[in-house]
């Protein structure tokens, strides 16, 4: 007996669909490539956005079939339909502002080509010579003389005396396509809602350290001591801090009176409390190192380290933050500490506080002591990075200061972040292109590069 | 806070040609006063060194009269070729170096000064040296420039070591002085202040320029890698031709605009042991012409850290720099910018404010500049674009002058770059239109060919100035254009 053969039914799932208008495009461009290559030139698609460049005629000899060395830039705009007005001999065509103010910028040619390929037609004008008349360049409307302005073989010859050589440094707008920028301003999204203040006989922060050295815990170091007066997010009125202070002069405010003080003293103290703050919670893992004035993850027992991150939607990645690795020198071997590290101001910016934070390195001898060489060291790295991978730092520094708290330990009460401020900017960069011109090697370091950032961004 | 971006703007050249690179806009149109009657179309070029050195750069300044050619790249625009300096090229300029413009110093004697242990009197000796071969050129043959050729060996003896801690980012930085620093002298600074007794700039000429010596770090680090040769020939006949009286280029004009002069106020440490902060002002005009005036000290704010000029003391200042600048260019603007390298407070800003007015000026707009932290990061492997404009709120703004350049296809720089904030502190135009102008004075470095440079040229130039400034004496003379000290 023979087992029934199942039948299988593929699951319905939704197929892909080609744009019209990718299609059409895609069309017009093929049929400026046919005509091109007609005259004997050479033509080269560019990754076109909607208002940019759609590819490039790069103009020969037709007798000699040699390079000329000239280039012509060129818009592309395909249609299956008729065009405004068109009568037997003439036709409109509408551009967009935005179109218009990209092309005329710069001193490079660009020809705007309108086809319309299932009846085998195309048209050209040379747009920074059309709208050099002002009432054009107000209409934002091309005439187009469908004898005058045929695109066909027979433009060669315009086409030449309208080009410019290379050596003239040809150059249009950058290119207009959207591009996400992130800084590094991370936003601060809490800190201590009410500060605490009292006079203090106490001078010194050493005084204040003192107090704590007896209670088994550390001392905390966000805190101003100035003109004996000991302001804190702490409570003033619990130990150990009551016995620093003259309790009858505790007072508490929001601080908000100081976070957006119109007196520079005030705010200024303000940021004191937060540097004090970020040390608190970044403590243990990553400490000061107050002469460099950064902060560096440490490793009291030594040896590697690497931490974990987790972003918005859950993925998750590692980083090693503290590398350890030994070197020769004058025949004996050394150990190295080369640690993640960041430098830092608070700033406040349109009504928010923000960590202006700029990713760097700590190189140690021993996880503690700064390296002698630790400043050629660091200009060393700095000649070899590139900017995915201090973005990538710095979004994992982001990520790290955004945890709040885990089974074992609280999160700190008086400082916490968010993300670091973004912006979308209307120019970018045709990227692809630009390597290719760098070469192999700069398109091999940029790959590697960007996997850097890959693990750490959505 | 919102993001723009702020286009290249142009520059002017011969017969009003405009285009936004220097090097291209020259080789293609010539230099901006081409065709006016004071253009220095024939440039006695006084020359003092060792006959070594001499023969060094004559050779090398020959070969340049023909034309370098460009670096190897693939890169389209980046190192163009230098087209040559003659009447045949778009220059229309050529160097007169004949014997007669040479002064020679003794080779021997230099050597001798370099191993001296009493470095100070050593490097006074030889800077002397220079100085009296080249007043005696300058009393027989009239030159309009002079180049100091010191050999190699000298300039090891003279170099200033880099301080410790200096990060290997992008050199330019403009901000307030912090502390003063040790006291420290170069043989280029005090050959240039001492040089102010001259009727004529001079221009130092390292042996790695014209091929005498390898790159040595000029700070005492390791060889780092030497500019391509078309770029050395670029920056060097550029400044001469300016120090000869020239204006290469000027920013372009866009529209109806008051004449403006921009003015950049900043302080430098003496080098004796008093450590006092004098103020000194770098008023340039669009064109570049530019003019330098010492002022009075400043005292370092211990609240704000930041160095600030009493109210009489910052009037007279602007009042000074205004003058100096009327009395060298026979006009003085309907504009004034004024670019300070630390924060302003409310006595200097009343101070600025009755100079400005004193000197019937009625337009002023008070900024502060300063090199920032901030930074913006593309999702790719270019930072991004330079003019790429920030604002943070609205007295704060930062700008990219630095990053991906469009025309290079590529950035021409080192890690991310640096951004320049500037702060309103009274201000009558917007931020955009003075970002604008920022970007633009950020391309009148006549040492530089290649136009992204990190600073504006009103704050770039207190660096270089107060080098030289903290070498002259209080009441010494000073020459005023900036020509003698870039």
């Amino acid at each position: 007996m023979s087992a029934r053969r199942k039948s299988y039914r593929a699951p319905l799932r939704r197929r892909k669909a080609l744009p019209v208008q990718m299609t059409l495009g895609q069309q017009g461009i093929n049929f400026i490539e046919k005509i091109v290559l007609e005259m004997g030139c050479r033509w080269q698609q560019t990754s076109s956005t909607d208002v940019g460049i759609d590819g490039i005629i790069e103009l020969f000899d037709p007798s000699t079939r040699e390079a000329l060395g000239i280039v012509l830039h060129v818009q592309s705009k395909a249609t299956e339909r008729d065009w405004d007005d068109e009568t037997d001999t003439t036709f409109t065509f509408p551009c967009r502002r935005e179109d218009v103010d990209y092309w005329v910028r710069g001193n490079a040619p660009v020809l705007l080509i309108v086809s319309r390929p299932k009846t085998n037609e195309a048209y050209w004008v040379s747009i920074k010579d059309y709208f050099a008349d002002t009432n054009r360049k107000q209409s934002l409307r091309v005439h187009f003389n469908k004898k005058g302005d045929r695109f066909s073989v027979d433009a060669y010859a315009k086409l030449l005396t309208l080009s410019k050589p290379p050596e003239l440094g040809l150059y249009l707008a950058p290119v207009p396509k959207s591009e996400r920028l992130i800084s590094n301003l991370v936003e601060v999204r809490s800190f201590g809602p009410r500060l605490f203040v009292a006079d203090t006989p106490l001078r010194l922060r050493e005084d204040v350290f003192a107090y704590f050295r007896g209670t088994g815990e550390r001392a905390p170091t966000a805190f101003v001591l100035k003109n004996k007066r000991l302001i804190t997010f702490h409570d003033l009125r619990e130990r150990p801090w009551k016995d620093m202070c003259d309790q009858g002069t505790v007072e508490d405010f929001e601080s908000r009176e100081w976070a957006y003080s119109a007196e520079i003293d005030r705010r200024n103290e303000f940021v004191e409390l937060l540097n004090g703050a970020l040390e608190d919670k970044l403590y243990p893992d990553v400490r000061l190192w107050r002469k460099n004035e950064l902060f560096a993850f440490s490793l009291p027992g030594g040896g590697r380290r690497q931490i974990r991150y987790v972003l918005p939607s859950g993925r998750q990645g590692k980083r090693t933050v503290l590398e350890v690795y030994t070197h020769e020198w004058q025949g004996k071997s050394y150990t190295r500490y080369r640690h993640w590290a960041f430098e830092w101001s608070f700033r406040l910016y349109d009504g928010s506080w923000f960590l202006e934070l700029t990713p760097t390195y700590l190189f140690t001898w021993n996880g503690r002591s700064i390296d002698r060489r630790h400043s050629e060291l660091l200009k060393g790295i700095k000649r070899r990075e590139h900017s995915p991978a201090v973005l990538a730092q710095l979004l994992v520094w982001s990520q790290y200061l955004q945890r709040e708290g885990d089974l074992f330990a609280e999160a700190y009460p008086y400082l916490s972040f968010g993300p670091p401020r973004e912006f979308q900017l209307d120019v970018g960069i045709d990227e692809k292109r630009w390597l290719t011109w760098e070469g192999k090697e700069a398109e091999k370091v940029a790959a590697s590069q960007q996997r850097l950032l890959e693990d750490v961004i959505e | 806070m919102r993001i723009a971006f702020l286009d290249e703007p142009e520059l002017e050249f011969r017969g009003g040609e405009r285009h936004v690179d220097i090097r291209f806009g020259l080789t293609n149109f010539g230099p901006l006063d081409g065709d006016a009657a004071t253009a220095p179309h024939s440039i006695r070029v006084g020359l003092i060194g060792t006959p070594r050195t001499i023969e060094g750069v004559v050779a090398w300044l020959q070969k340049c009269r023909k034309g370098i050619d460009a670096r190897p790249s693939k890169q389209p625009n980046l190192f163009p070729r230098f087209p040559g300096f003659s009447r045949q090229t778009a220059f229309d300029s050529e160097l007169l170096l004949a014997t007669a413009l040479q002064g020679e110093v003794n080779a021997r004697e230099l050597e001798q000064l370099g191993r001296r242990n009493d470095k100070d009197n050593a490097l006074d000796e030889s800077v002397e040296m220079f100085l009296s071969q080249a007043e005696h050129v300058v009393e027989k043959a009239s030159p309009q420039v002079i180049i100091c050729a010191p050999p190699p060996e000298l300039l090891d003896a003279f170099e200033l070591k880099r301080t410790p801690g200096e990060s290997g980012e992008d050199r330019e930085e403009a901000g307030p002085p912090r502390e003063a620093p040790p006291p420290q002298r170069a043989f280029h600074d005090v050959l240039k202040a001492r040089g102010f007794r001259l009727p004529v700039p001079i221009q130092m000429i390292r042996p790695e320029t014209y091929g005498l010596a390898k790159r040595r770090s000029r700070r005492g680090g390791r060889e780092s890698s030497l500019q391509d040769e078309a770029t050395r020939a670029w920056n060097f006949h550029v400044a001469l031709y300016y120090k000869a009286g020239g204006t290469p280029w000027r920013i372009a004009k866009t529209g109806e605009e008051y004449t403006t002069c921009y003015v950049g106020i900043s302080f430098y440490w003496s080098l004796d042991e008093k450590s006092i902060l004098t103020s000194m002002a770098q008023v340039f005009d669009t064109r570049g012409e530019g003019v330098i005036v010492r002022g009075g000290p400043a005292r370092l704010d211990t609240e704000d850290r930041q160095p600030h000029l009493a109210k009489e003391d910052a009037a007279s200042l602007i009042r000074d720099a205004l003058n100096t600048y009327r009395r060298e260019h026979k006009n003085l603007p309907a504009r004034v910018v004024v670019h300070k390298t630390s924060a302003y407070d409310e006595n200097e800003i009343a101070g600025f404010r009755d100079g400005i007015e004193a000197e019937r000026v009625s337009s002023m707009d008070l900024m502060s500049v300063y090199t920032a932290d901030t930074r913006l990061f593309r999702l790719g492997y270019y930072p991004p674009l330079r003019g790429t404009f920030l604002t943070l709120d609205d007295k704060t703004h930062v700008l990219n002058l630095r990053g991906s350049v469009d025309f290079f296809a590529g950035w021409p720089g080192m890690y991310v770059p640096r951004t320049v904030g500037f702060r309103l502190d009274d201000a009558e135009q917007g931020p955009r239109f003075l970002a604008e102008e920022i970007l633009a004075l950020s391309k009148q470095n006549w040492n530089n060919t290649q136009f992204d440079g990190g600073l504006p040229i009103t704050v770039r130039a207190a660096r270089t100035v107060g080098d030289i400034l903290k070498h002259v004496e209080p009441g010494a003379k000073l020459q005023a254009r900036y020509g003698f000290y870039m």
